[in-house]
């Protein structure tokens, strides 16, 4: 019975599926239905005990499905005042030590007693009483609280944290130690990925990859996981295998990848580490024919033509927050005052970005996408269900008392508890920075050579004899203009952050990807536009780097060569060596592109999709100067090769059209 | 006049199936009438007005919610239960309720519920001695059935049970927040 499901993970299923049958209320019957999910658990070990569980389970599905249809969208999944008494009954019984919590869960059902799960099997003629009698005397085999496994670290580079380290030893509880071998991806976002081999009875068992994140970003991951990857990887390739490991004491999530390798000493690599290794045409052939051959088929081959879609959709919430409040406390009547502004859950990017720091601005039915209390600041989306989680344009508020998410878990309603999905019914604040105020803060901290507030950034010095243009436009005056660009591309599942260090090399040298975290149906192009970024910040910037700190000239020298990628297809052969691998690789992408552009050379497409992906890169602290300032180039670059391919189509002077009648000049 | 109802009589004999005669389904039927007069008259008549109930639903969004009513709006008719705004227990989102779908009244015998001749049925729970639930059973329409305190009923798809017992050591849970007016 080594079971890690925890009470939060058994309610959050529960909400999803509640809210895939659009039933927009969790009841006993729907918790009842998640402990009968669990494959191997408790629950249906029990009923199968009683030759139940094919009845019951069907006669729930029936009676559930009976549940009140409703039409009206909201993005907060009410709890029945039953199930609310169940799962603190749960949580008592937990605190007492049952365990594990599905367990604990059952047998609060059981005791309540009167709820529709014991009447169906009471119909049935089930002996209630005596199946109650036996989870309470279950015989656990497991303990309490996970025990402590040595975990041994073989890779200097990872440390880890208190509660890095409950995450494996509830995920490893039945093992002697946990070897870790190496770490396989930075942590960048306060993730870590690392593979990891258990010795259980004294046998070395296979090596995982387990990933480490904030809990509610694991639950997200596997959900995703299960709703776009699961049934669509190729047959090589990582997926999550169990549930995700929850401990109760920790605020950190683990999940598990498989990872099966042949030989002891066939370490798996990431793409950065073994294009270091590897020269350009091994890395080429591998980018072309294991990673978008095999998942072609899967993935972006399975595209859809004739997605329209303003820019601002798929690539809004790769920037800052629109908007970045300081919670005003009390009841403020803020409506009374005319220099508010009432947003609500309908409000979109444009509206937002027209309001200016000092406004006092009212939320209203904004939904709780993050919780961040180590930031102090709570993530608020517009937009409604699955459209809160990526698409919207999204506020950052701070001044609110935030507890942990995982202390406040039944008690949903607490006033200064917040929880992702959450809906707010009213919230008034005062803007303290806009998305533009933050954008340019972080491109000053870069040292600037030159003005910002100029609408031209200095660009080809004519030196070199190259054919650059004097200048190029600048990107924190054109992007909100690219965000309302219309694009006519493809839609498929994407992976979402197909970075070099999410594309591990397998045992065979097949691609294994991990991190589904933001996986997807979206704009075809964005995994490639990621995958560009990638080449340039993790391989290139730190080659340029090693000389020293990159000043701006030399990231103009290589957003040069890349405009001559752009233009001419080729390679630059006077390039600096570091630049020439990085470009060809970026060539190999380039023809991939050109296969998946929605209508044939209308490269504009793509050059949007990196414009986009590459402004937020200066937004990452923790990734070097030189790639940020790469990045805010190349960001440029693209805006203006935008516009030169829209003169080229159209005739010089032309404006294009937007759906909403808008002539613009980009 | 009466040669076309002795006609009309006589057309309906030829078409009773075989086993029946027409005196004894004429007296028969006068004796249901009888009884559904008295019936329907007796308990109005002996109501008594002022005695709190409570209802928990028992299914659905709201399962759990405990409502406690105090005084019906037609004292000499009893709660109704129903969909519409002007029932003394009106529960509105559920569309399997009928307007006016059930009353529960306090007669000198104990507590009725009858059916309002609704749409979905009143049903009542069944059980077995140790009182689990065995299944279900639909009330006659405007047949006021005898209810125990805690009985089960079903109203269209709706479950709720109705205590009438020691209702005064009850308290009501505050106002219910509606899901759907969030």
């Amino acid at each position: 019975m080594m079971n890690s499901v925890t009470l939060d993970y058994l309610l959050e299923s529960t909400r999803q599926h509640s809210a895939e049958q659009k039933h927009f209320y969790v009841g006993v019957e729907h918790l009842m239905a998640t402990l009968l999910s669990l494959r191997g658990g408790l629950t249906a070990e029990l009923l199968d005990r009683y030759g139940l569980t094919a009845t019951f389970g069907q006669q729930l599905q029936q009676e559930t499905n009976r549940a009140v249809p409703e039409t009206r969208h909201w993005s907060d999944i009410w709890l029945t005042p039953r199930a609310e008494q169940v799962l603190n009954a749960a949580q008592a019984l937990i605190e007492q030590g049952e365990q594990p919590d599905d367990r604990a869960l059952l047998l609060a059902i059981l005791e309540e007693g009167d709820n529709l799960p014991i009447r169906l099997l009471q119909a049935l003629d089930a002996n209630v009483p005596a199946m109650r009698d036996e989870v309470r005397q279950w015989a656990i085999s497991s303990r309490a609280v996970a025990p402590t496994v040595p975990i041994i670290i073989e890779d200097s580079a990872v440390t880890l944290n208190a509660d890095q380290e409950r995450v494996l030893h509830t995920m490893f509880r039945d093992a002697a130690r946990v070897f870790i071998k190496r770490s396989l991806q930075d942590g960048h976002s306060g993730a870590v990925v690392l593979l990891v081999q258990p010795l259980k009875d004294g046998l070395i068992g296979a090596p995982v990859i387990v990933k480490i994140d904030d809990r509610y970003t694991i639950l997200h991951e596997k959900r995703r996981f299960d709703q776009w990857v699961k049934n669509q990887l190729p047959p090589t390739s990582a997926r999550i295998i169990d549930e995700p490991t929850l401990p109760s004491d920790a605020r950190a999530g683990g999940l598990k990848y498989t990872f099966v390798t042949q030989a002891e000493d066939d370490v798996p690599t990431n793409l950065r580490d073994y294009a270091l290794a590897h020269d350009t045409e091994t890395v080429a052939e591998f980018i072309q024919k294991a990673l978008y051959e095999p998942f072609r088929r899967y993935w972006w081959g399975q595209s859809q033509p004739g997605y329209r879609f303003p820019a601002r959709q798929e690539y809004e919430l790769l920037l800052p927050p629109a908007l970045i409040i300081e919670a005003v406390p009390g009841s403020v009547d803020a409506l009374d005052n005319q220099n508010a502004y009432a947003l609500s859950v309908r409000s979109i990017g444009p509206e937002m970005e027209a309001i200016m720091t000092g406004a006092l601005v009212v939320l209203e039915g904004f939904v709780v996408l993050k919780v961040r209390p180590e930031r102090g600041a709570l993530y608020l989306s517009t937009g409604i269900q699955d459209d809160a989680e990526h698409r919207a344009s999204r506020v950052e508020v701070r001044g609110l008392p935030l507890t942990a998410a995982a202390d406040s878990l039944v008690n949903s309603v607490a006033p200064d508890s917040f929880q992702p999905g959450q809906v707010l019914p009213r919230l008034v604040g005062r803007v303290i920075a806009t998305r533009a105020d933050v954008l340019q803060a972080q491109i000053q901290r870069l040292e600037a050579d030159f003005d910002l507030g100029s609408d031209e950034l200095p660009f080809g010095s004519g030196d070199d004899g190259r054919d650059l243009p004097a200048t190029l436009p600048n990107p924190l005056h054109g992007y909100t203009r690219l965000l309302d660009r219309m694009i006519d591309g493809r839609s498929s599942p994407i992976h979402g952050d197909l970075h070099l260090g999410n594309i591990l090399i397998g045992p065979a040298g097949d691609a294994w990807l991990i991190d589904f975290e933001w996986t997807r149906k979206g704009h075809t192009l964005f995994d490639w536009a990621t995958l560009e970024m990638s080449i340039l910040i993790d391989l290139l910037a730190p080659q340029l780097e090693a000389t020293g700190r990159a000043p701006w000239s030399d990231c103009r020298v290589v957003v040069g060569w890349i405009d001559t990628l752009n233009r001419q297809g080729v390679v630059p052969e006077e390039a600096s060596p570091a630049t020439v691998s990085a470009l060809s690789l970026i060539r190999q992408l380039r023809l991939i592109v050109a296969e998946l552009l929605a209508s044939e050379r209308r490269w504009s497409e793509y050059f949007t999709a990196l414009a986009l992906c590459a402004i937020r890169v200066p937004s990452w602290p923790d990734r070097s100067v030189t790639a940020r300032r790469l990045m805010f180039l190349l960001s440029a670059l693209c805006i203006a090769t935008i516009s030169e391919l829209d003169q080229a189509e159209s005739g010089p002077d032309a404006t294009r059209t937007t759906s909403d009648g808008r002539g613009q000049a980009i | 006049m009466l040669h076309n109802t002795r006609k009309r009589v006589e057309l309906l004999a030829a078409r009773l199936p075989s086993g029946y005669n027409l005196p004894d389904l004429i007296r028969s039927i006068m004796t249901a009438a009888a009884i559904r007069t008295e019936d329907a008259a007796r308990p109005r008549m002996t109501i008594l007005t002022d005695l709190p109930v409570a209802l928990v639903v028992m299914s659905g969004p709201y399962d759990g919610q405990r409502y406690v009513l105090h005084q019906p709006r037609d004292p000499l008719f009893g709660y109704v239960l129903g969909r519409r705004s002007d029932c003394d227990w009106a529960f509105s989102y559920d569309d399997q309720l009928s307007g006016k779908h059930a009353r529960l009244f306090r007669a000198e015998a104990g507590w009725f519920i009858e059916d309002l001749k609704s749409t979905n049925h009143t049903y009542l729970a069944r059980t077995r001695p140790d009182h689990s639930f065995a299944g279900r059973e639909a009330l006659p329409p405007q047949q006021p059935h005898p209810i125990p305190d805690g009985q089960l009923l079903q109203l269209g798809r709706l479950w709720l049970r109705c205590y009438w017992a020691a209702v005064s050591a009850m308290t009501p849970d505050t106002a219910p927040l509606s899901p759907f007016d969030r």
